[in-house]
């Protein structure tokens, strides 16, 4: 991540999700079902997180 | 080692998040680049003996699951202690609180028990320079 030029913040914020040929449609919906609830928790408790 | 159920409860259900307005005294420690930053509010009342305690305590966390679980119980073991007691609130009993860290950890407890002690150190270096003011 700090290879590619993110800050150590954005680094240590990110999520890596990786695909392969045996993902299928139904995990990428459950992907996207419960990861946007948690990163908005995690958000929620963080000192570096504004709403803007 | 896994987490505990302590742990990961401590986590998925944190308590005393948020922020203080005009706290007392507020702790920041650790920073982005090691990767847990941990802000820790306090709010200092007395007790019916007169003595000085954390009449509230509030925190924010960027973090791991152990950064974040450790300040959650931090918060739980600190409210309502005199701030003699709680400045004696050791990164072991934090662990121990909740069923123990795994090894590589144990820092993140660390982390939670030095935040609150500057949070006190905040709060007592307020007051003084107030009572100088006073003084004046």
């Amino acid at each position: 991540m700090i290879a590619i030029g993110l800050k150590p913040r954005e680094a240590h914020g990110s999520l890596r999700l990786s695909l392969s040929k045996y993902t299928n449609e139904e995990e990428v919906d459950y992907a996207l079902k419960v990861i946007p609830k948690v990163v908005e928790e995690l958000r929620s408790i963080s000192p570096l997180w504004r709403k803007k | 080692m896994q987490y505990s159920k302590k742990v990961l409860e401590a986590f998925k259900h944190p308590k005393n998040i948020g922020e203080i307005k005009n706290p007392d005294g507020l702790g920041k420690i650790g920073n982005p680049v090691c990767g847990d930053l941990m802000w820790i509010y306090i709010k200092v009342g007395k007790n019916k003996e007169g003595q000085e305690i954390i009449k509230d305590i509030k925190f924010k966390t960027f973090g791991c699951v152990a950064a974040i679980a450790s300040s959650s119980m931090l918060t739980e073991l600190a409210k309502g202690k005199t701030l003699k007691e709680a400045k004696k609130l050791s990164n072991k009993d934090i662990a121990d609180a909740l069923d123990k860290l795994p090894a590589p950890k144990m820092h993140c407890s660390n982390l939670a028990a030095d935040g609150l002690k500057r949070a006190i150190e905040d709060y007592e270096k307020k007051k003084s320079l107030k009572t100088k003011q006073d003084k004046k």
